[in-house]
């Protein structure tokens, strides 16, 4: 389940961090394994424990990190309400009742994977390099930068697809991949205006829209509010 | 037509007369001059046809295959906004908070493959980007509020009319999408036709302003002109869209003043004869103005200052270096020195990659020991000069302010302890600020370590000691970069 909705996830939730940190991120959610808490247990995990049932409203004591007489109350108190078996132990049950992952350790089916073993990043320079060569050949560099951004704040953007792939095949949306321009070899400037639009660089500050305005284009287009304009085409918003 | 009987009647009698062949010889080289064009016209005729049939056929194939493709897509569409509906329904009327979890979660799954299956069709962009955009939106309102649920909050009656007020929209969509369904299915609307018209359309509605020739889609439209402005704790929320740059400082400054500061900002090797542009002004998220500056050898650099307290935006210069010299420590620390010169200090960096001579190196500002990712600016290196090529702030002006920095409930012990139980070993520990999608600001710890060979950071909440990001590191061939 986690896989197949990861790359809409990954793109949905993380959309900031995306572009502020560096590049492209894949988010792997997995929660923090608590161990099993019983009468005198001490430690960090009964800190969140004692934290998270005082946030709820079942504890009242301090965050001391001892599992006391008042934590084992509030412990029953919290497995009764939850129709959980009430033993004042918190097992895995009890954590995930909590929103904690209760099981002593992650299982480690991925052992062999290694390093950055699957994750490329060269497809997505790749493709986008293509689509600035079949767009933007013979542009000024920073015109190259600001198509591939668009293509990157598409992909940002909630009205459009998800993914680098999926608004570059986009129906109806360039005409270079409609006519087969898009599948000419990118050369090393186009490379570059890619991996600097992949890296945050964006001359068009958002800009969801490009167009050539001496060609004939739909007149919806022009209600878009301008940003710029850089060489031949004019990007907005 | 005389001649043509003739010659019949001559073919039919060589039919039953070999013997006399020797007169139908003379007779058919007297002819040849009519026969042979005739002939060769009927094969050429025959092969053209055989051939364009084919071609007609394989042609209308493809065409069938490919209306199939959107007529799948169409469908696909319909089914999961219908869906969309039903759940937000009974999202509504769910009492469990585990079940509405579950519930809201799939409205978010629908929502998201609806979008999808819409962008699969040759529509305008005009035509879905307000559909589009409400699927986003409203997937995302489903998913923040099974995330708060999840965090053990109770939906507010304000979420609920939100939540309401999206299921009227999707409900409206639904049904002028049964009337397009209609038109479909009477095979009134052609997706092929639609791509072929795609072209011819542009100059026609460029004249005479012509309205979609999809009725159905025109309503839906109409509807998504209604959707009020959401506002909420994902990253589709109207407001990460709309914000607002929070780091420009200082007054504003003429143009003349920001060409000066345009100038102070290139980093040219060999200047020559400099060369600075008029200006022009940039309508972007940061109001600024563009400068190109020109040195002899005809290197450019595209230089953009704010025009509140004329920042440095950003800077692109088009030289490709040809060789490295320099090292990526010695990059890092003239980019470093660059941008505390020129108005960034206290930039620490957090991410480098090396590519065809160029360092591409993010840094991200430090305020006692505490790094702030949100405020990021990114750098370009060339190795062959320690040039700096370009520079990019934009990040950083929209995110940067005087912060009160907060305490840190949690010790650094504990995040560690926390970390222990899934990591094999713990690298670093430190105090980092990171955004969430709704670029709310989180203090964290941020631990460093590997499990199963695999480096990973994971972010801890400083104050409630919650989980809030994992980040996968990896050590590729073109440098570290965090995923």
């Amino acid at each position: 389940m986690l896989k197949n909705r990861g790359i809409l996830k990954v793109i949905a939730i993380n959309l900031t961090l995306m572009i502020l940190i560096l590049s492209v991120f894949y988010i792997t959610r997995i929660n923090a394994a608590q161990p099993t808490l019983t009468w005198g247990s001490r430690g960090s995990s009964v800190r969140i424990l004692q934290r998270r049932l005082r946030q709820w409203g079942y504890y009242d004591g301090s965050v001391d990190g001892i599992y006391g007489s008042e934590s084992y109350r509030a412990v029953l108190n919290f497995q009764r309400k939850n129709r959980l078996r009430v033993d004042g132990i918190v097992g895995p049950q009890t954590w995930r009742a909590l929103g904690y992952r209760g099981s002593t350790r992650l299982a480690r089916t991925a052992r062999t994977v290694s390093g950055g073993a699957g994750i490329s990043r060269s497809n997505d320079i790749e493709m986008l390099a293509r689509l600035v060569h079949a767009e933007a050949r013979g542009e000024p560099f920073e015109g190259q930068v600001a198509v591939a951004a668009v293509l990157l704040n598409r992909v940002d953007s909630a009205s459009f697809p998800n993914s680098i792939s999926g608004v570059i095949y986009q129906p109806l949306a360039f005409e270079s991949v409609a006519n087969g321009q898009f599948y000419l070899p990118a050369d090393s400037e186009n490379v570059r205006a890619a991996r600097s639009a992949l890296n945050g660089w964006d001359p068009t500050h958002g800009a969801v829209f490009f167009w050539n305005p001496a060609k004939p284009v739909n007149r919806w287009i022009w209600s878009r509010s301008i940003i710029r304009r850089i060489g031949r085409h004019v990007f907005a918003r | 037509m005389d001649l043509v009987q003739e010659y019949y009647q001559a073919d039919w009698q060589t039919c039953l007369c070999p013997l006399r062949s020797g007169i139908i010889k003379e007779v058919l080289t007297i002819k040849r001059g009519w026969i042979i064009p005739v002939i060769i016209a009927v094969i050429v005729a025959g092969v053209f046809g055989y051939w364009g049939y084919g071609q007609y056929r394989a042609k209308r194939e493809l065409e069938m295959f490919m209306g199939n493709k959107y007529q799948q897509s169409f469908y696909g569409m319909v089914d999961h906004i219908e869906q969309v509906q039903v759940l937000l329904g009974k999202a509504l009327v769910s009492s469990s908070p585990r079940h509405s979890i579950m519930i809201l979660t799939d409205v978010w799954s629908h929502a998201n493959t609806a979008q999808a299956e819409l962008n699969k069709l040759p529509l305008a962009a005009q035509t879905v980007y307000q559909t589009a955009k409400f699927l986003s939106q409203t997937g995302d309102y489903a998913h923040v509020m099974a995330n708060q649920q999840a965090e053990g909050k109770v939906m507010t009656t304000e979420n609920r009319q939100k939540l309401q007020e999206l299921r009227q929209h999707a409900i409206k969509v639904a049904e002028s999408l049964q009337d397009v369904e209609r038109r479909v299915f009477a095979g009134d609307i052609n997706w092929v036709n639609l791509v072929k018209q795609a072209g011819e359309n542009v100059r026609e509605q460029q004249k005479e302003g012509e309205p979609d020739p999809l009725n159905g889609l025109e309503d839906v439209r109409e509807e998504m002109g209604k959707v009020p402005v959401l506002i909420y704790d994902g990253p589709f929320s109207d407001h990460v869209v709309d914000r607002k740059p929070r780091g420009l400082t200082g007054e504003e400054i003429d143009k003349e003043q920001a060409r000066t500061r345009a100038r102070k900002m290139v980093d040219f090797k060999e200047e020559g004869e400099l060369n600075i542009s008029e200006g022009t002004s940039v309508n972007g998220r940061i109001t600024s103005y563009n400068f190109q500056v020109k040195n002899g050898d005809n290197e450019v650099y595209s230089v953009d200052i704010s025009k509140k307290g004329g920042h440095l935006v950003s800077l692109l210069n088009n030289r490709e270096p040809a060789s490295s010299k320099i090292s990526l420590e010695e990059a890092v620390d003239k980019a470093r020195d660059y941008l505390a010169i020129n108005g960034y200090p206290n930039m620490e960096s957090t991410y480098s990659e090396v590519k065809d001579n160029i360092a591409y190196i993010s840094f991200a500002y430090q305020q006692d020991d505490t790094i702030f990712y949100t405020d990021i600016i990114n750098v370009q290196v060339a190795l062959d000069q320690g040039q700096i090529l370009a520079v990019e702030a934009l990040g950083y002006l929209m995110s940067h302010q005087s912060r009160e920095l907060e305490s840190p409930e949690i010790a650094e012990e504990e995040a560690k302890e926390m970390a222990q139980n899934t990591l094999d070993e713990i690298e670093n520990v430190r105090l980092a600020v990171i955004p969430q999608p709704s670029l709310k600001e989180v203090l964290t710890y941020e631990v460093r370590g590997t499990a199963a060979g695999e480096t990973y950071l994971i972010y801890y909440n400083a104050i409630t000691g919650d989980e809030e990001q994992i980040l996968k590191v990896i050590l590729g061939q073109e440098g570290t970069f965090a995923l």
